[in-house]
């Protein structure tokens, strides 16, 4: 697959956003959605799956808390 | 990044028999160089048909398969043909192969079905089963790119459409660049992080609803969420629509512009056939004219003998009118004698008349009246024949109608020349007309294609403003929604429904910083490839004038002059110049990163730019290979100015019409 090196710059201006507007936001979760959708850009079905599986675990850690 | 490490072509064109070329796994330069006609464009080709299996010709229409194998395989029956291409990816090696190969019980393949196509690709040495196969090749090089990778020189200049709105060109292209960019996978992020936040906004509304203090604001809240599902599944399907007319016009236009000189005959034949049909109305109009003229030509042949006699009638009448006009004023002088002596006064000069003027008087009258006598009946009669035969032969001369027919039939035969002239052009037209088809089909079937293209033209407007007034309802939704979703959070209490409230909130962020991310990367990407395209530019470009590059929205590039003013008009030599910093520029700033085979790129540059490219291609990608034909670079002077970033370098030798052999050199 295609280096996730190749994709920092583009995570590096979200993560911009992300820390000066929406710090809450892990930026990790961030990467990860960037990182699912990189890789499933010939499968969107799939692709959104991953997307909803990432924010649904990240959202059952606040529900937990 | 992708590196292509060999390509194998086995009975495949103009290479006859098996023949590899090793790329090397190190950056920089391979040169294949062959004349015209011994297969550099046939390698493109065979690139693309490896990684897409498909084969387009220039035109861009899909050659068949049986075309395909090498001829002088063909005589000897070998129909079968293979490619087979070694890639490596980071550090995963891939083999992928595809192959033709005639069905059994076929012994001469007639078309593509006589074929069977295999396809493998193996992922370091373990085959790939074909979805994961079809997934690899998707991720490592999508189709929608490959313009990027593997382009042919003479399609340089359709990057000049980036600088025009609204072309189909442009926009396709522009959505390539989105692509290799890496856009996509922001606008799916914030699409499927819109998607999710839906969901848990339901969620919410549930919980919401089953609440008496929440309940008629949820309730809203769904009926307005139904509306813009509703009006959101109208704009796909508009925009899918309008998509789909996108095609069309697209189609519509290609058909249109293949059958361009067809449809130039055919508005020539119009054209001809209406000039001629008003020419033959304007012969019908002075045709009446010269009947109209002609009618009265006799006068013309009897005019001498007419004037003749007229002077003689004329002579005649002027006596006998001169004799009647002298008779009446002595008549009248009688009268006022007469007068004078019966009343012995003068009316003239109102004076009394005595007895011896009475007598002179007297006397006078008997001596006019011996002396003058009035026209006889005779000379009545005859005074009467003659005015009007006078009459009748002043009717009866001819007017100058010799010039004005001189005139019509000059005209006249000015109209014949150009008929027959026109009717001559027409005939050609429709012979030339009759080597393309039948004459009617072909207006028929023009005419259709044009309606055709006018009205898709105009379903085209129509849909872009249904999207909008669409865009707009869902703007109205979205802000009464905010407003109920403000005054829901305001009285809500419910533990739950806080807890689905924070839900939709982070979901809301995550959103945001998508959709936000979507408009800041774009601005990011044109900063770079303005300055990483301004730097290859100013590299190539030997007019030191032109100082930068600027991008617009499209990602086309303008030059700018040191004066500060947009060049308006650029040669076709710098527009390959510009169109190769954008491919350049759009590598260096692609998460897609792979190699370069460009054919022929040199073919309208001047040596200056041809040297400058050269020392430039080693910036433009990590692995370059060059299709060049002999001479189109001086070939020493390219291994000077590439030194030890020129690797490999093959050459196409031709062994017959039909055989050529790859050789390192």
């Amino acid at each position: 697959m295609t280096s996730r090196v190749e994709i920092e710059e583009l995570i590096n201006v979200l993560e911009d956003i992300r820390n000066t507007q929406h710090p809450d936001v892990p930026a990790e979760l961030i990467r990860n959605i960037v990182y699912a959708e990189f890789e499933k850009q010939d499968d969107r079905a799939q692709g959104r799956k991953d997307v909803k599986k990432l924010v649904d675990d990240f959202l059952k850690t606040i529900a937990e808390a | 990044m992708l590196r292509f490490t060999s390509l194998t072509v086995e009975n495949f064109g103009p290479f006859k028999g098996t023949q590899t070329i090793d790329f090397t796994n190190e950056n920089g330069v391979t040169i294949i160089w062959g004349n015209n006609g011994r297969g550099k464009t046939t390698l493109l080709n065979i690139f693309r048909y490896a990684l897409f299996g498909r084969y387009k010709n220039r035109r861009g229409t899909e050659v068949d398969l049986t075309t395909l194998p090498n001829i002088e395989g063909r005589t000897e029956g070998n129909y079968n043909f293979k490619v087979v291409l070694k890639m490596i990816n980071d550090t995963t090696r891939y083999e992928l192969t595809r192959q033709c190969k005639v069905r059994q019980g076929i012994a001469v393949p007639k078309n593509n079905d006589d074929y069977e196509t295999l396809v493998f690709l193996k992922e370091n040495g373990s085959v790939l089963a074909p979805d994961a196969r079809a997934h690899v090749l998707k991720v490592i090089m999508p189709d929608e790119v490959s313009r990027f990778f593997l382009f042919d020189g003479e399609l340089l200049q359709e990057y000049e459409e980036l600088l025009l709105e609204g072309t189909e060109v442009g926009s396709k292209i522009k959505d390539s660049i989105e692509k290799i960019l890496g856009v996509p996978v922001l606008t799916n992020s914030a699409i499927d992080s819109q998607a999710v936040l839906e969901e848990y906004r339901k969620e919410k509304n549930k919980i919401a609803q089953s609440n008496a203090q929440t309940q008629k604001i949820a309730t809203q809240m769904e009926g307005l969420e139904a509306e813009k599902r509703e009006q959101n599944a109208e704009l796909e399907r508009l925009q899918g629509d309008l998509a789909g007319q996108y095609e069309e016009r697209s189609r519509l236009e290609g058909d249109l512009q293949q059958s361009d000189h067809v449809r130039t005959l055919l508005d020539r034949m119009d054209s001809l056939e209406a000039d001629i049909a008003t020419k033959k109305g304007n012969k019908a109009d002075i045709l009446a004219q010269i009947v109209a003229q002609t009618k009265d030509a006799w006068r013309g042949l009897v005019s001498y003998r007419v004037d003749s006699i007229l002077q003689t009638v004329a002579a005649e009448l002027t006596e006998l009118e001169n004799r009647e006009a002298t008779h009446a004023i002595e008549k009248r002088l009688v009268d006022d004698m007469k007068q004078a002596a019966h009343a012995h006064h003068c009316q003239l000069c109102d004076q009394d008349v005595d007895e011896h003027h009475v007598q002179a008087l007297l006397d006078r009258i008997g001596a006019y009246t011996r002396g003058v006598s009035g026209l006889n009946g005779e000379e009545q009669a005859a005074l009467q024949s003659l005015r009007v035969r006078k009459a009748t032969l002043e009717s009866m001369r001819a007017s100058s109608k010799a010039e004005i027919l001189s005139l019509l039939e000059t005209q006249l035969d000015k109209l014949e020349v150009e008929i027959d002239d026109s009717e001559r052009q027409l005939k050609a037209v429709r012979e030339e007309l009759e080597r393309h088809g039948d004459v009617e089909e072909l207006a028929n079937s023009t005419k259709a294609a044009v309606s055709a293209l006018a009205q898709c033209l105009k379903k085209i407007e129509n849909l872009k403003e249904g999207i909008q007034l669409t865009k707009n309802k869902l703007k109205e939704i979205e802000n009464a929604l905010s407003t109920l979703e403000a005054k829901l959070n305001r009285v809500s209490t419910d533990v739950d429904l806080l807890r689905a409230g924070k839900k939709v909130s982070v979901c809301e962020q995550i959103h945001d910083i998508f959709e936000k991310g979507i408009a800041a990367y774009r601005d990011k990407l044109k900063t770079d490839v303005e300055r990483d395209a301004t730097e290859l530019f100013v590299g190539i470009s030997n007019d030191p004038d032109y100082v930068r590059l600027k991008i617009n929205d499209n990602y086309g590039l303008s030059m700018v002059h040191v004066s500060g003013e947009l060049v308006p008009l650029r040669s076709a030599g710098f527009e390959h110049v510009v169109a190769l910093s954008l491919i350049g520029a759009l590598h260096k700033n692609a998460p897609l990163r792979g190699p370069i085979i460009m054919d022929s790129p040199f073919g309208r540059l001047d040596p200056d730019h041809k040297r400058n490219i050269t020392k430039s291609l080693p910036n433009m990608s990590e692995q370059i290979v060059l299709l060049a034909y002999t001479h189109e670079v001086d070939e020493q002077q390219a291994r000077e100015m590439l030194a030890d970033t020129l690797r490999k370098e093959y050459r196409l030798i031709r062994y017959s019409s039909f055989h050529t052999e790859i050789e390192a050199q």
